[in-house]
């Protein structure tokens, strides 16, 4: 065995896997900006799911802080008006006749509006009184959950259908090519929507969301893209030096295939990430989904339960952060795939 | 080339195969029919299992497969849990789904693909970096949002009575389904009459007019609809249908923008390119005809992949639309989504499942046409000799 690793040395050096090339490749990811950026925006998040139990263990007040249940109002008294221009002072006659049929137009009555931009809400708060920077600290660490077990489960799958494929070809390569090209005809980020508001979405939590993602995404489009790499490497030099000097396939596989189709993959996994990211939020968004929190749950209670005292402007402030927080934390793993790409110094496709 | 196709259509339908037999079994397993327990809670039991063996949904499954695959051969999708067929239904929804893809798509590409190699052949300048960032934003923005953000941008422009009378259009069900079937089918048409005419002048060796192309796909089916005496309800169609298609083509142009930028940049480091810049050739010249011209087989494999992605996006954005709270507007998208979703929440299996084939049919429908794109543009292909 030492004699067929020590053969493998030579080989090794020819496919990059020195130190030397890693301390290359991370220079190069260095002096990739898109790459820094996005593992910039990566720590942020993380340090924000981390900071969010830290937070509310010590500093925050459940009662204001809560994700679900905190709540911060402020009583005002709001002028009864036929059609509302600004919500924070007036309430339109038919929501207010519905509680008390003699009011008239003009009157004065108490209202509850969310307490706004202030030292207690850095962010400020919903319409309802929920806080801002809390519900987004909150959504941090389910959304990366989701993210990195799709990630996990999708090189898992998609390196294997790859590697497997094109290592042993013929009918194991047909059986797994085919059920890749089936599979990419089932929008991923759409089954997932149809199962989480399914009667079964309280079974998806962000792990087992992430992983269910994975195996369609990686069994489908991201194997489709690694086959045809796979069997690029296959064909090189080094593999059947390999071979020749004794190596059995799990050792081809494990030693000489799959390392070299890693940074491919890492690239397309990255990029398919996004659409688990999106799937989960918008399933919260349309309020059929599972019941736990999320930035997607944050946006749809912004808009399907205004204010308290009847319809509101739109709520851009929570909108605002929300969406953002799901596209930067999306943008974050396209941009890290950007700098990985760099790194490895992939030319071509 | 015609093997080549052959060939592609053979491992088509063999994909189809086992697309709907995983579709069925997924769904079975997943989704079980439980319509009955679902709507009818003053049934008793004996009564509920004559429902259930009217429905046909009590007996095993293998028989159930079978008989699945069975109608699938001949075209029939079954019946909805209602009594209405599956194919009717898609027959009237399936076509305002494929008029905002294809518009859409139509749309992004040509944008991405002239913004994609203009920003390759210019990278590191800040406009380049200021492109990459703006595609990767509209590639990972969270579709309800941009729906949001059109639908409340566009109500404070318009009144909403304009949209009002255009809610009218699709009330009158069928007769506007056909419309946009005629629609679709004249776009085909006009788009195969002239990559058509571009293959025969490239065969004879002329340079195929490339500018002309988007303006003749764009006059073309206006003219048709003039002349079919249907411009009217064309129109208000498309302006129906217009920040839907604004949706789905921004979500789309983004990933175009990045894979042709990624793609071309690859291509400018061949050979020939630095053999054109040594002849002399303008450099405007050398990344139209030469780099970006390589570039275009790699991205439209690139985006075949993705092109399932795309559709749910799609999806999303024509649910998001429906919403009472998203559009000010009140804009219901008649379309695949709006059935999937409903069935879904009724556990009408059938509709589910004949939806989600309809969706698969166009994945694959498409990946066909990236493949005849693919086997006309690559000329190892187009000469007989296989392409690795």
């Amino acid at each position: 065995m030492t004699a067929v690793a020590e053969r493998e040395t030579a080989v090794a050096t020819s496919t990059g896997a020195t130190s030397g090339h890693r301390t290359a490749a991370l220079a190069r990811f260095h002096g990739s900006r898109p790459g820094m950026v996005g593992l910039v925006l990566l720590i942020i998040f993380t340090l924000m799911a981390v900071a969010y139990p830290i937070l509310t263990r010590t500093v925050w007040d459940p009662n204001l802080y809560d994700p679900e249940f905190g709540l911060d109002l402020v009583i005002v008294n709001k002028v009864v008006v036929a059609e509302v221009v600004d919500a924070q002072r007036e309430v339109a006659l038919a929501f207010a006749a519905r509680r008390d049929p003699s009011i008239r137009l003009g009157d004065t009555v108490p209202g509850r509006v969310g307490a706004g931009f202030g030292t207690t809400h850095l962010l400020g708060t919903d319409p309802t009184g929920r806080d801002i920077l809390a519900m987004l600290l909150a959504g941090a660490g389910p959304a990366l959950m989701i993210a990195v077990s799709a990630a996990l489960t999708t090189a898992v799958v998609a390196l294997s259908f790859a590697a497997l494929g094109a290592y042993f070809r013929g009918p194991v390569d047909a059986i797994l090519s085919n059920t890749s090209n089936a599979l990419l005809l089932l929008p991923a980020p759409l089954v997932m929507i149809v199962l989480g508001t399914s009667r079964y979405r309280n079974a998806f939590t962000p792990v087992t969301f992430g992983v269910l993602y994975g195996l369609l995404v990686g069994g489908g489009a991201v194997a489709i893209v690694m086959r045809s790499e796979a069997f690029a490497t296959m064909s090189k030099g080094y593999i059947d030096t390999a071979r020749a000097s004794g190596a059995g396939s799990g050792r081809i596989i494990g030693r000489h295939l799959v390392p070299q189709l890693l940074p491919l993959a890492s690239v397309s996994i990255l990029v398919g990430i996004t659409g688990a990211i999106v799937a989960d939020a918008f399933i919260a968004f349309t309020g059929f989904g599972p019941n736990r929190f999320s930035w997607g749950t944050m946006l749809s209670w912004a808009i399907a339960f205004p204010d308290l005292n009847g319809p509101v402007d739109t709520p851009w402030n929570v909108l605002v952060a929300g969406g953002l927080a799901i596209s930067l934390l999306a943008a974050s793993f396209y941009l890290v795939a950007i700098g990985i790409h760099a790194a490895f110094d992939m030319p071509k496709r | 080339m015609t093997k080549y196709l052959v060939g592609r259509l053979a491992a088509g339908l063999i994909t189809l195969v086992v697309f709907a037999t995983i579709l069925f079994f997924m769904t079975d397993l997943l989704m079980p029919g439980d319509f009955v327990t679902r709507f009818t809670n003053d049934l008793t039991d004996a009564q509920m299992a004559e429902l259930r063996n009217y429905l046909g949904i009590d007996r095993p499954l293998l028989v159930r497969y079978v008989e699945y695959m069975k109608g699938l051969a001949t075209g029939d999708l079954g019946l909805s849990f209602w009594g209405v067929s599956v194919s009717s239904l898609l027959w009237a929804l399936l076509p305002w789904t494929l008029l905002i893809l294809v518009v859409a798509m139509g749309v992004a590409f040509p944008a991405g693909y002239w913004m994609g190699k203009r920003a390759a052949w210019k990278s590191g300048a800040t406009g380049s970096a200021g492109l990459t960032m703006g595609s990767i934003a509209l590639h990972t923005t969270f579709p309800p949002l941009l729906v949001f953000v059109l639908a409340i941008g566009t109500a404070k422009l318009t009144s909403g009575e304009g949209m009002n009378s255009l809610h009218r259009l699709f009330l009158s069900g069928d007769l506007a389904s056909q419309t946009v079937w005629r629609m679709l089918g004249t776009i085909a048409v006009v788009a195969i009459a002239v990559s058509a005419m571009g293959l025969l002048l490239s065969r004879r060796k002329k340079s195929a007019p490339t500018r002309l192309w988007i303006p003749a796909l764009v006059i073309g089916p206006v003219l048709a609809w003039a002349a079919m005496g249907m411009a009217g309800a064309a129109f208000d169609v498309l302006l129906y249908l217009a920040l839907p298609i604004t949706a789905v083509a921004l979500l789309a142009v983004g990933e175009v923008v990045l894979v042709t930028k990624a793609t071309t940049a690859a291509a400018a480091q061949e050979d020939f390119v630095i053999g054109a810049r040594a002849k002399g050739v303008q450099e405007a010249d050398i990344r139209d005809h030469h780099a970006a011209r390589y570039a275009l087989l790699p991205t439209l494999s690139k985006l075949a992949v993705s092109v399932p992605f795309v559709l749910a996006g799609l999806m999303i954005v024509e649910v998001s639309f429906g919403w009472p709270e998203a559009g000010t507007l009140g804009l219901t998208v008649p379309g695949l989504s709006s059935m999937l979703f409903t069935s879904l929440e009724q556990r009408d299996v059938p509709v589910v499942v004949g939806g989600l084939f309809a969706i698969g049919l166009i994945v694959l429908t498409l990946r066909l046409l990236l493949d005849v794109a693919h086997a006309t543009l690559d000329p190892r292909i187009r000469f007989g000799r296989d392409a690795a």
